[in-house]
């Protein structure tokens, strides 16, 4: 009898443990948790979110921060999946740009306006910045987080000068075939290296008022598809395949296969190269006509329950403090959205320091001024999307 | 359990897996009639209430599409002919051998998962990998292996045969011993060739397992992902991949498009789960009647 009753007490012990772990999912302890659903493919990102931003916020906010990693192309199904189900959602933040963001406002996927509640927005952003993302209003509905601008890396050990457009550039695949390739145009990398061309061949200007039609879009970028297919036979593998992910065209620099390698991180050489990941003579370069700049933002799901929380976290990653943290070059090397006029002097101070490389590793980046007088505006976002298609109807399976 | 008995009677253990098989062929038949729903270009999340067979019309006369299923079927096709064949082989030679340790060791493959199992071929059989090293030792001159992401698949089809091969000879060594130990020592005994043997006792006694394991790896390399995507070329694109790259894509209208690839993938897998069930039953029939 004695028996029964024990198990009897167990068991409703492991039954009230069970429901009080599922009421208390989303609290560590007495703090609440906010996941940011974000891109993991790089460390440096990865352990600045960690290591740097997440302590600094439960620290200031009292929140737990968790990041989860996942392609912006997955998480945005995931939030329209979750929309459809009208369920509540574990997804709070979204680290989001360009055609995600205006895909996910057309389906009304985000919640906001909220930047008006960010009191770090007004006080130390560059608030230009916050306006549009790839040429659309972001009516308040996400906040900058960070600047990106395109660029693409050499092994200086192996070639002399790098071809900064696209003449050069065909020249030197001809005198070097198999050394060059990019991603497929679905990869983020590789949209901004066509954009890169495009503007070179086509020009920024007779491409931003083009309307979101495909046979108008694709008449207008005819002489770079052409000049894609007359390089193709020059490619890695002699164009017959292209990486599927900038991930893999890095593992083909890295192996010493091919002799350059983009980003949309403008100062990644140096980490990698101080990481002993890529060869030590790699520099940064960018083309003669420019490279696509952007703004990279922080957005809240219309599904979140913890909306409140997410723009705390939010206007903690504004801070002067963070902003800094995550340009340093040792850290994520991101560009910061400060508005430098509005910053303290020993803000100033302590970014200029974060911003000036080591010696040794000097020559890998480029320098602000440098990158600064070759930014391209991005093309709008529906634009990008319809490029990208033409580029795999024309180029991939034309 | 003697209430379990009582209730079922002979199928006893169908009654007790029946719970569980409710479960899972309820959740199967939503998925399944979703994904065909989404596939007419019903999403009311994104504004869409179209239901109709466009999609579908639409995909049949996509060349990229049809160049993707011939491509799955071909690599798919060409895998399961090696694991087949080089399976057999392997299932016989460890039947004649009892090794305990090759016992185990032919099982690793099966147990790495394909990504893990293709980053191991990646870093052995890229361009310049691990067997180029091995080569250039060896003093045999090579530019590079050009092994991988080659159109016509031979990166897809060596991950496929490295887990594949396994699987096949570990589904088919219990069934073979068995006919082995059974009936080969007695054929040899009444003067028969080891030919005779394997073509006329062994391979017909064996030949329906051998074909119900084949299905089962057909049907996953036509429809596998990671194969495809870590070792295959960007054009032609599996099935899988295409489909992953209609997903992919920002404009989350083409989830239609997606969602109607995957219920044409979710047929041919049923057709040839239909074949599969086909082979079992007249396995059994031959069975029960020998």
């Amino acid at each position: 009898m004695n028996k029964k009753i024990t198990r009897v007490i167990s068991l409703i012990l492991v039954c009230a443990l069970f429901v009080l772990s599922l009421i208390g999912c989303r609290k560590s302890g007495s703090s609440e948790i906010v996941t940011i659903y974000g891109w993991g493919g790089d460390e440096r990102t990865n352990a600045y979110i960690d290591d740097v931003l997440a302590p600094y916020v439960l620290e200031t906010t009292g929140i737990t921060l968790r990041r989860v990693p996942m392609d912006a192309v997955d998480f945005m199904a995931k939030l329209a999946n979750e929309t459809q189900a009208g369920v509540e959602s574990d997804m709070d933040l979204l680290w989001i740009n360009g055609e995600n963001f205006y895909s996910a406002m057309q389906n009304k996927l985000l919640y906001g306006p909220f930047t008006d509640q960010l009191e770090n927005l007004s006080a130390y952003i560059d608030t230009d910045s916050a306006a549009t993302d790839f040429g659309y209003s972001t009516e308040g509905y996400e906040a900058p987080w960070g600047k990106a601008q395109f660029v693409l890396f050499y092994d200086s050990d192996k070639v002399t000068t790098p071809p900064t457009n696209a003449e050069a550039l065909k020249e030197f695949v001809k005198e070097n075939p198999g050394t060059f390739t990019y991603p497929i145009a679905s990869d983020f990398t590789a949209s901004a290296f066509i954009r890169t061309l495009l503007y070179d061949i086509v020009g920024y200007d007779n491409l931003k008022d083009l309307n979101a039609d495909y046979d108008e879009v694709k008449s207008a970028i005819q002489p770079a598809m052409d000049y894609l297919n007359e390089i193709e036979p020059y490619l890695w593998k002699e164009g017959t395949t292209h990486p599927n992910s900038s991930t893999q065209l890095e593992s083909l620099y890295q192996d010493g296969e091919i002799l350059f390698s983009m980003d949309y991180s403008a100062n990644k050489a140096l980490s990698m190269v101080s990481g002993g990941l890529w060869p030590s003579g790699t520099k940064t370069f960018v083309w003669d006509s420019g490279t696509p700049f952007n703004t990279h933002f922080l957005a809240i799901a219309g599904t979140s329950t913890h909306k409140e929380a997410a723009i705390k976290v939010i206007n903690a990653a504004l801070s002067p403090e963070m902003q800094i943290a995550k340009a340093k070059l040792d850290s994520w090397a991101d560009l910061p959205v400060l508005d430098y006029n509005k910053l303290s002097d020993a803000d100033k101070t302590t970014l200029d320091k974060a911003l000036t490389p080591a010696v040794e590793y000097a020559s890998s980046i480029l320098t602000y001024a440098e990158l600064d007088s070759h930014k391209q505006p991005e093309l709008r976002a529906d634009l990008v999307d319809i490029i990208e298609q033409i580029w795999m109807d024309a180029v991939l399976n034309g | 359990m003697d209430r379990v008995k009582k209730l079922f009677g002979k199928g006893q253990a169908a009654g007790l897996l029946l719970p569980a098989l409710f479960l899972v062929a309820v959740i199967s038949a939503f998925v399944i009639l979703n994904t065909f729903r989404e596939g007419l270009g019903y999403l009311p999340e994104l504004s869409m209430y179209a239901l109709d067979l466009s999609n579908y019309a639409d995909l049949f006369e996509n060349s990229v599409f049809l160049h993707s299923l011939a491509y799955s079927f071909y690599v798919a096709f060409v895998s399961t002919a090696l694991c087949f064949s080089l399976g057999l082989l392997l299932a016989y030679l460890l039947c004649r051998v009892k090794s305990s340790a090759l016992q185990v060791l032919f099982q690793l493959p099966i147990v790495l998962s394909y990504i893990a199992a293709g980053l191991l071929l990646y870093t052995t059989l890229s361009d310049h990998g691990l067997l180029y090293h091995l080569l250039t030792l060896l003093r045999i001159e090579t530019d590079g292996l050009n092994i991988l992401f080659r159109p016509s698949g031979v990166g897809v089809i060596v991950l496929n045969c490295f887990k594949g091969v396994p699987f096949l000879a570990m589904s088919m060594i219990p069934v073979l011993s068995r006919v082995l130990d059974r009936y080969s020592a007695a054929a040899m005994n009444l003067g028969a060739s080891g030919r005779q043997i394997g073509l006329r006792i062994i391979f017909p006694l064996i030949r329906r397992s051998a074909f119900t394991s084949a299905l089962v790896l057909f049907n996953y390399q036509m429809f596998a992902f990671e194969s495809y995507y870590y070792l295959g070329s960007s054009t032609p694109v599996s099935l899988g991949v295409f489909a992953y790259q209609s997903y992919q894509t920002s404009d989350l209208r083409n989830r239609a498009v997606c969602m109607a690839i995957n219920a044409v993938m979710i047929g041919i897998a049923l057709i040839t789960s239909l074949l599969y069930v086909w082979a079992m039953r007249k396995d059994t029939v031959t069975n029960d009647a020998s």
